[in-house]
């Protein structure tokens, strides 16, 4: 029990390239590695999917192909968690192709309904306005999610997020402006589609802007 | 500094101290030469998307059996996934299989039967 205990406080106390060393020939150095990052992933993955189910899919996915190549894992300016999400970012797009083509639900519709049923610790129903906001998201090109996630929900620095993006930190802000810029744009137009005989002609002037833009 | 990446650098600023919690913007917009009215246009959305997303807690089931199976403690569980697929899809893969053992065994029945008569065919023939 003495000799489990202290190499189960060694672990916490061990950095990230420590544990990766150790995760090589260790199952227990990787488990530290999960519960440092498991969360954050599961995360970033469910605002993705929009669904509990999918996220625990995809999360075991990202952490059993992270065990299975973390021989050939080396730091090259890249940190351990950055390789994480860059994992869970192919794998949220090969399933999301995946989705498209067999789709039946709209996603929007799907993300909406599935955030506010099955994220485990949201009791109370989402408002109209954080669906709106939700459905507005998942417009977005899957680098703009990306970094809208890891900004509000991670509180990742532009310099951690250039790292998990393979960009520099000033390329960072700019794609965060642009985002800002077109979520408010899409947020205009759902407002305007939701009466539609009234705001048609700006309704579709805006529409040619989006589509220009 | 252009207009560009003032605006840049505000968005990023902005968004730093709505996610310390900070709900006024004003005395932020005027560091960087931004008048009120865009600090009051942004704070909105800003605002909006704090409160809209938090973090999500995965399961305790969900994150300790994953745990396990990685550690080895358990085998992968087949039927875990299985048990989430849709009750017709799950009839579909017991029928699937229950029918793909039923041909492998007809087969393997069909053809011992199948030797078994081309064997004495061949007995008669030398026979004759």
């Amino acid at each position: 029990m003495g000799l489990f205990n202290r190499r189960t406080r060694s672990y916490k106390k061990m950095d990230d390239q420590e544990l990766i060393v150790l995760a090589k020939d260790d199952k227990e150095a990787f488990g530290e590695l999960y519960e440092r990052y498991m969360r954050k992933i599961y995360n970033y993955i469910f605002y993705r999917v929009g669904n509990a189910q999918d996220a625990e899919d995809l999360t075991s996915r990202v952490f059993y192909r992270a065990m299975g190549h973390i021989d050939n894992y080396v730091d090259r300016g890249v940190p351990f968690q950055a390789w994480l999400y860059r994992i869970a970012h192919n794998l949220v797009a090969n399933f999301h192709r995946d989705q498209s083509r067999r789709k039946i639900i709209p996603l929007d519709d799907y993300v909406a309904h599935s955030l506010r049923s099955d994220a485990p610790d949201r009791q109370a129903e989402a408002s109209e306005d954080e669906e709106r906001l939700m459905a507005a998201i998942h417009r977005l090109p899957p680098e703009r999610q990306q970094l809208i996630l890891l900004k509000f929900i991670q509180q990742k620095s532009n310099a951690e997020i250039g790292e998990i993006m393979n960009r520099t930190e000033g390329a960072i802000k700019s794609l965060y402006h642009r985002t800002l810029l077109a979520l408010r744009d899409e947020l205009a137009i759902q407002e305007l589609e939701r009466q539609p005989e009234r705001n048609q002609d700006t309704l579709s002037s805006a529409r040619n802007k989006q589509v220009r833009g | 500094m252009s207009s560009d990446t003032q605006m840049q650098e505000f968005l990023s600023a902005a968004t730093d101290a709505v996610l310390r919690g900070e709900n006024n913007l004003e005395r932020l917009a005027g560091r960087y030469d931004m008048p009120p009215e865009v600090a009051d246009d942004w704070q909105s959305l800003l605002m909006e998307l704090n409160s809209t997303l938090v973090v999500v807690q995965p399961s305790a089931r969900f994150e300790n059996q994953l745990k396990a199976e990685l550690m080895g403690r358990q085998p992968v569980a087949v039927r875990w996934p299985l048990k989430r697929l849709p009750v017709r899809v799950q009839l579909a893969a017991v029928l699937t299989l229950v029918g793909g053992f039923l041909l492998l065994l007809r087969n393997r029945f069909v053809g011992g039967v199948g030797k078994v008569a081309l064997a004495k065919k061949e007995e008669a023939r030398v026979a004759r």
